[in-house]
């Protein structure tokens, strides 16, 4: 092939995937006032703390560790942007509110009370234990009354 | 603003966030503020007392922390 053409078709690919990321963001955040949106994300950076910050603001993604130790990334919000080593994480917070609301929301679950953000989450893994921890949770929860 | 409303209740909400700022030592404020919080409750939020680092679940209103985000509930995606 051209390499011209080839460095085209490359760069063509490459826009067409950002801009498929921008509008699936901006769906996410459809009918939201754009003031809300920005106090949403005054709020959020508010509430992580500096190394969380800037790996938020230069790779969009932050770590958080678990009220039980264990460390997760959250990514830009979307299905399964919770993240270890062997599995991924999707919790979805109900109600129409800004997106940087939601990643707030994950954070402070996950900090606050890793085992409810486990008995919540749907996970993909072919970790046979974190599979075992979930049903734990969701059981323990389900007795609880803590799962809707 | 008022300097003696010291402590927040942050309600996540379709503005970004709603904002109850109340002294604690004001006894009807205080009453104000724990009735909404026991509304949002019964409609199936979920609170978080970020008082301290890291935060905590809390489902009754404590007029001690000086700061509560209450969010939209969960769902498993």
């Amino acid at each position: 092939m051209n390499p011209e053409l080839a460095r085209v078709l490359v760069l063509f690919a490459v826009s067409l995937f950002a801009g498929l990321l921008l509008l699936g963001w901006l769906r996410e955040d459809a009918g939201i006032p754009l003031d809300a949106r920005r106090r949403a994300r005054r709020l959020f950076l508010a509430k992580l703390d500096r190394r969380q910050r800037l790996s938020w603001l230069f790779r969009r993604r932050f770590d958080v560790r678990g009220s039980a130790g264990r460390r997760y990334t959250i990514a830009s919000y979307r299905p399964f942007n919770i993240s270890t080593g062997d599995a991924v994480f999707c919790v979805q917070v109900n109600g129409r509110i800004p997106v940087y609301d939601k990643l707030l929301a994950q954070k402070l679950l996950i900090e606050a009370d890793e085992s409810l953000f486990l008995a919540h989450a749907n996970m993909r893994t072919h970790s046979r234990a974190w599979e075992t921890l979930a049903a734990a949770a969701r059981s323990q929860h389900l007795m609880l009354g803590n799962l809707h | 603003m008022d300097r003696s409303k010291t402590h927040v209740v942050r309600i996540l909400d379709r503005t970004g966030d709603t904002r109850v700022s109340y002294d604690p030592a004001d006894a009807e404020a205080v009453r104000d503020v724990e009735a909404r919080f026991a509304r949002l409750m019964n409609d199936s939020f979920i609170a978080f007392d970020v008082s301290t680092q890291p935060g905590r679940i809390i489902t009754r209103f404590d007029p001690s922390a000086t700061e509560i985000i209450v969010s939209p509930r969960f769902a498993g995606g």
